[in-house]
């Protein structure tokens, strides 16, 4: 039953984010909300086998959160540098002068 | 279990949720970017841990709790890591806070008036990453280069392989730790607008 | 058990509600970025759908997938065009007619289909219980899934795993190709 409060929260607060990510001004903004579903995707998916009795599904959450991570840095480093895989690249640079 | 637990649990799950919730409405509600990745860090910290919390409590030492150890650790690192980086982005795009100016008004305000020593800072990509090398600091059109607000032009540029990109995303966040710095400017930032704010109600 | 159940429909619901939401901005929205963004919210909410409907491996697939990989490969294919959608040249007038009736049939198709979980279909009076039964005495894998994909049709796997490789090889090699005219 007290894991079902928590889910209703985390779904609140799902669709809120949700909301910020459709209505968002800047593409950061939409970023930061897919942070958070994302975020909460995994307390739901922790919430939701609490709630049935079976919590093994917690080695999925684990790898949530790494992907999280690796989307939101993926799209944050091609915002600064334009490209994902910039290292040494004397072409672009000549390009960006 | 006992019922000193299960109360514990309750208290625990509750207030996380509440916590959760109170994030994703200042997502919602708060004027720009860097006011609302400060909501969320509410529901990124207290929210998931005391929802884990009252999680590990229900499931009691057992592996389980274990991996939420895990899942909750791994989620406030990288959590702090993504929105430094974020942060850091928004920034160097021209991303501009939303403060209080001199006439009591909420203004989009570059940061680099405030701050002038981020100016050259924000500037340069990171020594470590630099694009550019030595000779060029004393170019001024590459002084002012700003990363990504040069990205619209250049299509023709190159693009890598897919297993390096991911590489090349894990790259940012080794820098993360000598970046916290420039974080805390923007706490600092974000604080003074909210001073700002609490004189604008005042006077209303 | 009964708010259990009661929980499995309403986070269906809203997960299902916030999947239309998001399908409808990802429409809406010019900016390629914000797409992609997009697209990565849609899969993890996509997971957890598939989550709540006990399809763990599936929900692990698409979010790697969905979240991870197609975030990476469409924000690489995004470096080589224009980050705005060019407005369409013709209406969609008769796309969106098309599209309209494919799915009122596809709806009107799930009429015919059993009920979820239902024990007396095909689908688990048939083949399914023999494996259920002798998964474990013949492959010695207590995943049942597992023992299907990697034993009773592990050629099927392995034609696949191969299709999957080429494509990756494809992928790069098209990506190499513009490095080298750039």
């Amino acid at each position: 039953m007290m894991f079902a409060v928590a889910i209703l929260a985390v779904l609140a607060a799902l669709a809120l984010a949700v909301v910020r990510a459709l209505a968002g001004p800047t593409a950061f903004d939409r970023l930061l909300a897919v942070n958070s579903i994302g975020t909460s995707a995994i307390m739901l998916l922790a919430l939701f086998g609490f709630l049935t009795d079976r919590p093994e599904f917690l080695d999925i959450g684990i790898t949530y959160v790494l992907l999280n991570m690796i989307g939101t840095l993926a799209v944050l480093k091609f915002f600064r540098y334009g490209a994902l895989g910039h290292a040494q690249d004397p072409e672009r640079d000549e390009a960006l002068r | 279990m006992e019922p000193v637990f299960t109360m514990a649990s309750w208290a625990a799950l509750c207030l996380g949720g509440f916590f959760y919730v109170i994030g994703a409405v200042g997502l919602n509600r708060m004027p720009d970017l860097f006011t609302r990745m400060h909501a969320v860090s509410v529901s990124d910290t207290l929210g998931v841990g005391l929802l884990t919390l009252g999680m590990a409590i229900h499931s009691g030492a057992s592996l389980i709790t274990v991996k939420l150890l895990i899942v909750v650790l791994v989620l406030w690192t990288t959590g702090a890591v993504a929105s430094h980086a974020l942060a850091r982005a928004a920034l160097h795009d021209g991303e501009k806070p939303v403060l209080v100016g001199a006439d009591g008004r909420l203004t989009p305000t570059d940061c680099v008036t405030l701050f002038p020593e981020l100016g050259p800072r924000l500037a340069q990509p990171l020594s470590s990453e630099a694009v550019e090398t030595g000779a060029d600091q004393g170019d001024p059109a590459a002084a002012t280069w700003i990363p990504g607000r040069s990205r619209s032009g250049d299509t023709n540029a190159t693009a890598s392989a897919a297993a390096e990109m991911g590489m090349a995303a894990m790259r940012i966040n080794m820098l993360g730790a000598l970046g916290l710095m420039k974080m805390f400017r923007i706490g600092t930032m974000s604080s003074a607008r909210s001073r700002g704010r609490t004189r604008d109600r005042g006077s209303r | 058990m009964e708010t259990v159940i009661n929980m499995e429909a309403l986070i269906n619901m809203v997960l299902l509600t916030l999947l239309a939401l998001i399908t409808l901005g990802i429409i809406r929205v010019r900016n390629l970025f914000a797409v992609v963004v997009l697209t990565g919210a849609y899969s993890f909410l996509m997971a957890s759908v598939m989550i709540v409907l006990d399809a763990v491996d599936v929900a692990m697939t698409e979010a790697s997938v969905g979240a991870g990989i197609s975030t990476v490969l469409a924000l690489s294919a995004l470096y080589l065009t224009k980050t705005e959608e060019a407005p369409p040249r013709y209406t969609a007038a008769l796309p969106l007619f098309v599209v309209i009736g494919t799915g009122a049939v596809l709806i009107y198709g799930t009429y015919g289909l059993p009920h979820f979980g239902m024990a007396d279909t095909p689908m688990n009076t048939g083949v399914g219980a023999d494996y259920l039964a002798r998964n474990y005495q013949e492959t010695g894998v207590p995943n049942v899934v597992t023992s299907v994909l990697a034993s009773y049709r592990g050629f099927d796997t392995l034609g696949e795993t191969t299709v999957i490789f080429t494509a990756g090889i494809g992928v790069l090699l098209l990506l190499k190709r513009f490095r080298q005219e750039g």
